[in-house]
C-alpha cells in the first residue's frame, strides 16, 4: 500500500492480538507435539502473571507460586482441547486457573470439591456464528481494556478478581471512596455495552 | 431427517436471566458455591448468558495479561519441565458406591452429591445439595406440588432460585424452565407452583431455610434436610 508501518505506539489492540496468536500456536504445538520451547515460552509470559493473579485474589505469595505451578502443568496436559476458534489464549489460561483456585479453597476445608471445570464451563457446543462473535467481543473488551487509564484498570482488577468490597478498594488504592465508586461504574458500564450491546436483560 | 437436526428440539429459552454483576462474579470465580450453582444451572438452558459468561472470562484473560508480573522462583521452569514427564495422577479412587446420575436434571447439578428426598411439607418434598458448607449457603432441590407454595426466605440476603421442571409465579412474574431470580429474603413474595403441574426448583439461600405457610403465619424452619 505504500504506507509507513505504524509504529509502535499506534495500535496496542492489534499488537495484543498478536501475541494472543502466538499464545495460541504455542498451545497447539504442546498439543500436536508436546514443544516443550512453546511450553517454556508460555511458562515464563503466564507463570508470573497468573502468580500476581492468584496473589491479588489474597493467596500468599507460597501458595499463588504453587497454583501457578499447577495451572501450567494443567496446561500442558489440556492442550488438546483448547480451541482457538472458540477462545482466545489468555481466556483459556484464565479460566484454567480460576477453577483450580475455586478447587483449592475448597478442598482446603475439606469440602466437597465437585464443583469443579465441568460444571463452570458449559461443555455443549456454541452455534458457529455465536463462537465467531464472541472471539470478536472478546477483542473488542481487550481494546477496551486497553484505552483505560492505569488507575481505572487498577480498580477494575480488584473488583473482577477478588470482588473487593468498594472501601477496601479504596484503602488499598488509596484514593476516596467515590473516585472508586464513579471509576468502576464508568469502566463497567462501558465493559456492560459491550457484552450485552442491545440490553437483553435488566 | 435426525442426523440434519443441529440441535434437539429446543425449549423455550428462559426469560428470566442472572444480571450482569452476577453473571461477572460467576465468571470471575468470585460467586461464592450456593449462587454458583443456581447461575450454573440457569446456564445449562441459556445459551445468552453462556455467551455473555465467556465474554467477562475474556476479560478474565485480558486482566490477567495486564497483571504486573510477579517474580516466579528462580528454578520455577525448571521444575516445571521437570515435572511435564510425570505419569498422569490414577484415575480418582472409585467411590464406594457408584453415584446415580440423574439424566433428568440439568449437567450442573448431575455430579453433585445429593441428599435423600424427604417430606417437607403436603405436597413438598426436598433434598440437600452439597456445596462447601464454609460459604453459609443452603442449597436444596425442591418437587412442590401443582398449586403449592415454593419454600424460600434464608435469614438474610439473596435468596437464589433455578426452574428446573414445571412453573412458579410470584409478585414478579412467572417462572418456568431454566428461569432465575436473585431476590432479596426481605421482599415479600410468596411464589406459588402452578395449578396443573408440579414444579422442580432449585434454591440457594444464606443460613437456615424456612418455608411460609399460604397464609403467611406459620413459620416451618427446615432442620435436618
Ligand atoms: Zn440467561
Amino acid at each position: 500500500m505504500g504506507l509507513p508501518e505504524a509504529g509502535p505506539a499506534a495500535s496496542p489492540p492489534a499488537s495484543t492480538v498478536v501475541l494472543e496468536d502466538v499464545h495460541a500456536r504455542h498451545l497447539q504445538a504442546i498439543a500436536t507435539q508436546g514443544d516443550r520451547a512453546a511450553y517454556a515460552a508460555l511458562f515464563r509470559h503466564y507463570a508470573p502473571r497468573l502468580k500476581s493473579y492468584l496473589m491479588t485474589t489474597g493467596l500468599p505469595a507460597m501458595e499463588a507460586e504453587e497454583l501457578a505451578q499447577e495451572a501450567m502443568l494443567t496446561i500442558w496436559r489440556k492442550a488438546s482441547i483448547f480451541d482457538p476458534a472458540r477462545a482466545r489464549a489468555a481466556t483459556w489460561i484464565f479460566t484454567i486457573a480460576r477453577n483450580l483456585r475455586i478447587d483449592a479453597a475448597r478442598r482446603s476445608r475439606a469440602a466437597d470439591a465437585a464443583l469443579a471445570q465441568e460444571s463452570l464451563t458449559p461443555a455443549e457446543p456454541e452455534q458457529a456464528d455465536e463462537v465467531l462473535s464472541a472471539l470478536e467481543v472478546a477483542d473488542r473488551l481487550r481494546a477496551t481494556l486497553a484505552t483505560l487509564p492505569p488507575d481505572q484498570l487498577a480498580v477494575v482488577r480488584l473488583s473482577f478478581f477478588e470482588d473487593a468490597p468498594h472501601p477496601d478498594i479504596a484503602r488499598r488504592l488509596g484514593i476516596p471512596l467515590g473516585t472508586v465508586k464513579s471509576r468502576l461504574r464508568l469502566a463497567m458500564a462501558r465493559l456492560r455495552g459491550l457484552i450485552d450491546p442491545v440490553g437483553v436483560k435488566p | 431427517m435426525i442426523t440434519a437436526m443441529s440441535k434437539p428440539p429446543s425449549i423455550p429459552l428462559p426469560t428470566h436471566h442472572p444480571d450482569a454483576d452476577l453473571l461477572m462474579r460467576y465468571a470471575a470465580g468470585t460467586l461464592p458455591a450456593g449462587p454458583a450453582l443456581v447461575v450454573a444451572t440457569h446456564l445449562d438452558f441459556c445459551p445468552v448468558c453462556r455467551r455473555q459468561v465467556h465474554a467477562w472470562e475474556a476479560v478474565g484473560g485480558a486482566l490477567l495479561n495486564n497483571q504486573r508480573p510477579e517474580a516466579m522462583a528462580e528454578d520455577a521452569l525448571e521444575r516445571a519441565l521437570a515435572r511435564l514427564d510425570a505419569p498422569l495422577p490414577t484415575a480418582r479412587m472409585r467411590p464406594k458406591t457408584e453415584p446415580k446420575v440423574d439424566m433428568a436434571l440439568p449437567p450442573a447439578l448431575r455430579q453433585r452429591a445429593l441428599g435423600p428426598w424427604r417430606f417437607v411439607a403436603p405436597g413438598i418434598r426436598g433434598r440437600a445439595v452439597r456445596v462447601d458448607p464454609a460459604e453459609d449457603y443452603k442449597v436444596m432441590l425442591f418437587r412442590v406440588g401443582a398449586g403449592m407454595a415454593i419454600p424460600t426466605h434464608g435469614h438474610r440476603g439473596m435468596e437464589y432460585t433455578c426452574v428446573i421442571d414445571g412453573a412458579f409465579s410470584d409478585a414478579f412474574g412467572r417462572f418456568a424452565s431454566g428461569d432465575m431470580a436473585a431476590v432479596d429474603a426481605a421482599a415479600e413474595h410468596q411464589p406459588l407452583a402452578d395449578p396443573d403441574s408440579d414444579c422442580l426448583c432449585l434454591i440457594a439461600v444464606r443460613g437456615r431455610l424456612r418455608i411460609h405457610s399460604l397464609l403467611g403465619r406459620l413459620v416451618q424452619p427446615l432442620v435436618g434436610l
